[in-house]
C-alpha cells in the first residue's frame, strides 16, 4: 500500500504543477512510513518540503495556500497527532467554500496514517474518523487495499473539495496484484469485495481484511456473507448499503473505533431509514469498546476479532 | 403621516427582555435619526437606544420601570416619506417544522397571520388557521400502527398498481370440474392450479415477466397462492407445478397455507413465483380486479363456485359456475393473447376428458 | 485593573506626530498632500461608520457589532501602505481596513447583519479574506498565502491583523515560526488595544509583543498605533521588505479600544471611564487633523465638508443594509461542495421536501 500511495503522490505532483506535498519529515526521510519517499528528490524542495512540528500550522497554511491557488497535500504524522489541527480543519478547511459562497475552493488533502493493530504506543492507534465525518464540508475516505489506496488518494487530490484520507497503517505493507487505476473507486463509491446472500458485513480500512477472514470461516458453516467495503465514510454510498440489506436482510457493521457514535451508529440509522422493510434482524455493530485505545499488549482484545465478527453474523442470521 | 412601530431588539445575543430605565424623549417630540431615545437595563448591561427614524414620537408603549419582552412594541413614530417596506416576496417567516406542518395541513403560509417574534408564523398560528378551515375533527379515531409486513405489503401493492394492467373476466361452467374434483377428494383450487400450469405450456406469456431488456418467459411454472394470514397477505410459491400431480399440488398448497398462518414460512417462500392465483371464492367473492403480484405478468382470482342460471344449448339451466378474474400486465400480453389462453383454460376446466388427462 | 504597559526603553515605540499634532520625528514619509488628506478623510468616514454601526445594532439592524473607535489610525495607516496585489487577512474588527482597501461596506456588514458568514464579498477579487472570528487562526492563513505567493514569485505580500489577545494563541506562535522558517512575505500586524474583552494586557502577556520577534528570527517594530503617519511608515517599510523577498516582520501598534469589546459587552463592569479618558486625549483622528492644519495641508472647510460627505455615505450604507433580504434557505446547501455527491444531493432534496432527514 505504501508504494501505491507513493505512486499516487508522484502522479499528482507530475500531473499538476500546482500540487504541493508537505508535513513533518516528508522531505529527505520520505516520511516515517516512507509514503513520500523519493518525492523531494524528484520534484524539489519547493514542492515537497518539511514543516516544523505544528499541526495547526500545517492545516492553516493549507487554507492560505489554497487561497493563493495551490493544491496542498498535507500529512499529519499520526492519527493521535492530528487533533491540534482540528480547529483549523473544522473552523476553516471545511467551511471556507460555504463562507465565501463558492468563490474560494479548498482543494486540500490531509493524509493521516490511522487506526490500530501495529502494537503502537499511546496516541498511535486512534480512530478519529468520526470527528471528520461529522464535520460538514469535508469528505473522508479510507482505503483497505493497495489498489484502492492509489485510486482513493488520486481521486481525493483531484477533488476540488477538502478530503481527509485516513490510511490504515496496519495495512501499509500489504500487497496486491493488479493495475493502478482511478476508475471504479470514486469518492462515495463502496465496493462489494465478496458476495453472499445470508448477511452483509459492512466495514472499512484495516477491518475489511478481518471481515473477509470471518466470511471465509462462515462459508464453511454454510453462511455466505456479502462483505461491503465502504471506502468512503462521507459521502456514504447509501445505494450500496441499501442494496446489501435488500439482498441479505441482515447487516453487521465492523470498525475499530469505539462503539458510541462510531460509524456503525450512522450506518445502522441509514439502513433503517432506507431499507427498514427488508431487515430481518437488528443491525449488529462490532466495534471497539468505549475506552481509550489500550496498550499494545492488550490491543488484540480491543480490536474486533474474527471470532467476534462471526458471532455477530451468526446472531443476525438466527435472529 | 405614515407610522412605524419600533420593536425592542435583542440587544445582546439571546436576551429575552429589558427594563425601561429612563425615557429620553416624550410623546409628541420630534427626533432625529440616531438621537438617543431611551435607556434600558438588560441582564448584561445598561444600553442607550438611538432612534431608528427621524420623525415625531407618536406613542411610547411602556413606562419607566416596565419590563418589555424582546420583539414587543417600544415606540411608534410618525415618519415622513417612508417608502413602505415591501414584504419579502414569497417567503413568510417560519421555522422549517412550521413550514412542513403547513404543507401537511395544506395551508398557504403567506395567508396565515404570524404572531411569533418578527411576525413569524408559529405552530399555534397554523393550528388556529387549520381549525378554522377544516371540518369537524374526528374524535377518538383509532390508529392501528403499521407492522413491518403491512408496510411491505403496501409497498408491493403500490408497485403493482403502477404497472399498466387490465382485468378480464370469464365465466366457467364448473359441472365437470365439480364431478372431477370430488372423485379426487380435493378442493377446486389445486385442480385449477394444475390446469393453469398446463395451459402455460401453450401460452408461455402467461408465465412471464416484464424486464427492461425483454419479456422473460420462465421455463418452469411456479404458482403463487395468495394466503390470508393474521399479519396480512402472503403469496408463497408452489414450485414446478408441471412436475406435480393434482394431489401433490393440494398437499403443497395446504402445507404452505398452514405454514403461512403459523408464521413458519421460509423467508424466501414468496420469491420466484412466475404466475399467481388468488382463491377469492373462499371468502365468497364472485369476481374482482386482483392486483398483480409483481413481477408476475398474470394474477387470476378464482371466484366462488355457486349455482347459477347458465344458457346451455339455448336453454337456461342451473349449473355450478364461477367467474375467473384475470389481471394481466399489458406490457407483456395483449387482450388477444389473454383471450386465447383463457379460452384454452376454460375449455380444459369444462372438458372432463382434458381434466382426466391431468396427472393425479 | 491596571493600565496597559508603558513603553520599555529597550524597545522604543516609534512616534512621528505627538498627540497634540506636533511633529516629533521625520514626518516626511513619502506621502503627497492628497494622500495625507485621504488618510484623514478615511479616518473621518470610518469613525462615522463605526458609530452608525453601533446605533444600527441598538436598533436591531445588526446582530452584534465590535466597534473599532480609537483604532482608526492603526487600521487605515497600515492598509494605506499595502500594494494593490497584497492580501489582507483580518480578524473581526477590521472594518476600517476593509473600507481603506475598497471592500464593499454593505457586503462586509452582512456578516454582522447575520445574512451570511464572513461577508459575501469576493475575497480573491478584493484581496481581503473573510472576517475571521477564531482568534489567531487567520495568521496561519496569511503565512500560507504568503508561501504560495513566494512560490509563484509574484512579489506580493500578505498582512495578518490580530489583537494582543490573539498573540497568546498557539496559532500565533506556529504562524510566526513558519513565517520565519519559510521566509514568507507576510506582515504580522498586532493592534495592541490593551484589552481582550475584559482581560487587560497585563494579564495577557508578560513581555512586549514586538519583542517576541527576535525569538522567531524576524524584525519586530513597536509603533504608536494612534499616529497614522508612524503606522504608515513602519508598515510601508515592512511591505517593502516583504516585496523584496526579505521575509516577515512583526509590528506591534500600541493603541486603545475606546469602546467595549462589542455591542454585547458592557465595559463598565471591568474598567473605569477615567482610564479611558487619557486615551481620548491621544485620539488618532484629531491628532492627524491638527497636524494637517498646522502644516496648512487642510483648511477649515475640509473637515466640515468631509464630515458632511461622511454622513451622506453612512446613510447610504444604512439604507442599503436595512433593505438586505434574507437569502433563500437552499443556499445553505448550494455552496458547501464544488463537487457535491449524490448522497449530499439526496439530503438536500429531503431537507427541501421538509422531511428534515
Amino acid at each position: 500500500m505504501v508504494a501505491a500511495l507513493n505512486t499516487a503522490l508522484r502522479d499528482a505532483l507530475a500531473g499538476d504543477p500546482r500540487t504541493l506535498v508537505f508535513g513533518e519529515d516528508v522531505g529527505e526521510l520520505g516520511g516515517v512510513f516512507r509514503v513520500t519517499e523519493g518525492l523531494q528528490a524528484e520534484f524539489g524542495r519547493q514542492r515537497v518540503f518539511n514543516t516544523p512540528i505544528a499541526e495547526a500550522g500545517i492545516a492553516g497554511i493549507c487554507v492560505g495556500l489554497a487561497l493563493a491557488g495551490w493544491r496542498p497535500v498535507a500529512e499529519m504524522q499520526f492519527d493521535g497527532f492530528s487533533y491540534p489541527a482540528l480547529d483549523q480543519v473544522i473552523s476553516h478547511v471545511a467551511k471556507y467554500r460555504e463562507r465565501t459562497r463558492g468563490r474560494v475552493e479548498m482543494p486540500i488533502v490531509i493524509r493521516i496514517p490511522s487506526f490500530g493493530g501495529i502494537r503502537g504506543k499511546e496516541h498511535h492507534g486512534e480512530s478519529p474518523e468520526t470527528y471528520y465525518v461529522h464535520t460538514a464540508g469535508l469528505k473522508v475516505v479510507v482505503p483497505s487495499t493497495p489498489l484502492d489506496a492509489y485510486a482513493l488518494l488520486s481521486n481525493a487530490i483531484a477533488d476540488p473539495d477538502p478530503v481527509i484520507v485516513l490510511e490504515p497503517k496496519s495495512r501499509y505493507w500489504s500487497k496486491e496484484d493488479g493495475e493502478l487505476s482511478t476508475v471504479g473507486a470514486g469518492i462515495g463509491e463502496a465496493r462489494v469485495v465478496r458476495d453472499g446472500d445470508a448477511c452483509a458485513i459492512v466495514s472499512y480500512g484495516a477491518m475489511v481484511h478481518r471481515c473477509l477472514e470471518a466470511a471465509t470461516q462462515l462459508a464453511g458453516e454454510g453462511i455466505e456473507c456479502r462483505v461491503l467495503d465502504l471506502r468512503s465514510l462521507t459521502p456514504l454510498d447509501l445505494d450500496a448499503m441499501g442494496e446489501a440489506v435488500r439482498a441479505t436482510g441482515r447487516a453487521v457493521v465492523v470498525h475499530e473505533a469505539p462503539k458510541t457514535l462510531g460509524m456503525g451508529a450512522e450506518i445502522a440509522a441509514r439502513m433503517m431509514e432506507t431499507a427498514f422493510d427488508h431487515l430481518e434482524a437488528p443491525v449488529v455493530r462490532v466495534a471497539g469498546p468505549d475506552v481509550p485505545y489500550p496498550p499494545a499488549s492488550l490491543e488484540q482484545h480491543y480490536l474486533p476479532s474474527v471470532e467476534r465478527i462471526c458471532a455477530a453474523v451468526r446472531s443476525a442470521v438466527t435472529y | 403621516m405614515p407610522e412605524r412601530t419600533f420593536l425592542l431588539p435583542d440587544l445582546g445575543e439571546g436576551l429575552e427582555e429589558a427594563e425601561i430605565a429612563t425615557w429620553l424623549v416624550a410623546e409628541g417630540e420630534s427626533v432625529t435619526l440616531n438621537q438617543p431615545i431611551v435607556e434600558v437595563e438588560t441582564a448584561k448591561a445598561s444600553v442607550e437606544i438611538p432612534s431608528p427614524y427621524a420623525g415625531r414620537i407618536a406613542k411610547l408603549h411602556a413606562s419607566a420601570g416596565a419590563v418589555v419582552p424582546v420583539g414587543s412594541a417600544l415606540v411608534t413614530f410618525e415618519v415622513a416619506d417612508i417608502e413602505p417596506a415591501a414584504p419579502p416576496a414569497g417567503s413568510a417567516a417560519a421555522t422549517p417544522a412550521v413550514r412542513k406542518l403547513a404543507k401537511e395541513l395544506g395551508l398557504d403560509l403567506a395567508s396565515v397571520a404570524g404572531t411569533g417574534s418578527g411576525g413569524r408564523v408559529t405552530r399555534e398560528d397554523l393550528e388556529r388557521a387549520a381549525l378554522g378551515e377544516s371540518a369537524v375533527e374526528t374524535e377518538g379515531a383509532e390508529v392501528a400502527p403499521l407492522s413491518m409486513i403491512r408496510r411491505a405489503i403496501a409497498a408491493n401493492l403500490t408497485k403493482a398498481a403502477a404497472v399498466p394492467s387490465v382485468t378480464t373476466f370469464r365465466t366457467v361452467d364448473c359441472s365437470s370440474l365439480e364431478v372431477f374434483r370430488r372423485e379426487l377428494d380435493v378442493s377446486p383450487l389445486p385442480v385449477f392450479v394444475r390446469a393453469l400450469a398446463q395451459v402455460c405450456g401453450a401460452h408461455p406469456k402467461l408465465n412471464a415477466e416484464w424486464r427492461e431488456d425483454g419479456i422473460r418467459m420462465h421455463a418452469s411454472v411456479h404458482v403463487g397462492i395468495a394466503v390470508d394470514t393474521e399479519r396480512g397477505l402472503v403469496v408463497p410459491a408452489v414450485r414446478d407445478v408441471v412436475a406435480l400431480g393434482i394431489g401433490e399440488v393440494a398437499t403443497e398448497i395446504a402445507r404452505l397455507a398452514a405454514a403461512a398462518r403459523d408464521g413458519t414460512l421460509a423467508s424466501d417462500a414468496g420469491a420466484g413465483t412466475t404466475i399467481s392465483v388468488s382463491n377469492t371464492g373462499s371468502y365468497g367473492s364472485e369476481s374482482g380486479t386482483p392486483l398483480l403480484n409483481t413481477p408476475n405478468a398474470v394474477t387470476i382470482a378464482l371466484g366462488v363456485i355457486a349455482a347459477r342460471a347458465l344458457v346451455v344449448d339455448g336453454v337456461v339451466e342451473v349449473r355450478p359456475a364461477c367467474t375467473l378474474s384475470c389481471t394481466f400486465d399489458h406490457r407483456v400480453l395483449d387482450g388477444a393473447d389473454v383471450g386465447r389462453a383463457l379460452t384454452d383454460l376454460v375449455g380444459m376446466l369444462q372438458d372432463p376428458e382434458r381434466l382426466r388427462r391431468l396427472p393425479r | 485593573m491596571s493600565a496597559p504597559q508603558t513603553t520599555p526603553e529597550e524597545l522604543p515605540m516609534l512616534q512621528l506626530v505627538a498627540p497634540d499634532g506636533t511633529a516629533v520625528g521625520d514626518v516626511d514619509v513619502g506621502l503627497s498632500g492628497d494622500q495625507l488628506r485621504e488618510l484623514l478623510r478615511l479616518m473621518i468616514f470610518c469613525r462615522r461608520l463605526d458609530r452608525e454601526c453601533t446605533a444600527l445594532q441598538r436598533q436591531g439592524e445588526l446582530t452584534v457589532y465590535p466597534a473599532f473607535e480609537g483604532q482608526e489610525a492603526a487600521q487605515i495607516g497600515s492598509a494605506f501602505a499595502l500594494g494593490a496585489a497584497d492580501f489582507v487577512f483580518p480578524s473581526f474588527r477590521e472594518l476600517a481596513v476593509a473600507v481603506a482597501r475598497g471592500v464593499d461596506t454593505v457586503e462586509y456588514l452582512q456578516y454582522h447583519r447575520g445574512t451570511w458568514h464572513g461577508g459575501p464579498y469576493d475575497p480573491i477579487a478584493n484581496r481581503f479574506a473573510p472576517i475571521c472570528v477564531p482568534v489567531a487562526t487567520q495568521i496561519v492563513h496569511a503565512v500560507g498565502w504568503a508561501m504560495g505567493a513566494k512560490l509563484d514569485g509574484t512579489g506580493a505580500c500578505s498582512i495578518a491583523y490580530f489583537g494582543d489577545g490573539s498573540a497568546s494563541e498557539g496559532d500565533f506562535h506556529e504562524a510566526a515560526n513558519m513565517a520565519s522558517v519559510f521566509g514568507a512575505p507576510v506582515i504580522l500586524f498586532c493592534q495592541n488595544n490593551g484589552w481582550a474583552i475584559s482581560v487587560p494586557l497585563a494579564q495577557q502577556t508578560a513581555a512586549p509583543i514586538a519583542k517576541r520577534a527576535e525569538g522567531y528570527g524576524m524584525p519586530g517594530v513597536r509603533v504608536d498605533g494612534n499616529d497614522v503617519l508612524a503606522v504608515y511608515a513602519v508598515t510601508k517599510a515592512a511591505v517593502d521588505r516583504a516585496h523584496a523577498g526579505e521575509g516577515p516582520t512583526l509590528i506591534e501598534a500600541i493603541t486603545y479600544r475606546v469602546g467595549a469589546h462589542s455591542t454585547a459587552d458592557d465595559a463598565s463592569r471591568y474598567r473605569k471611564e477615567d482610564e479611558v479618558t487619557p486615551w481620548r486625549e491621544r485620539d488618532p483622528v484629531e491628532r492627524h487633523q491638527r497636524f494637517l492644519e498646522s502644516r496648512d495641508v487642510i483648511d477649515e472647510t475640509f473637515v466640515k465638508e468631509t464630515e458632511e460627505a461622511a454622513v451622506t455615505w453612512v446613510s447610504e450604507v444604512r439604507g442599503a443594509l436595512t433593505e438586505l433580504a434574507v437569502p433563500p434557505v437552499s443556499e445553505i446547501f448550494d455552496h458547501v461542495f464544488a463537487n457535491p455527491s449524490a448522497t449530499f444531493e439526496r439530503e438536500r432534496r429531503d431537507f427541501e421536501a421538509g422531511s428534515g432527514a
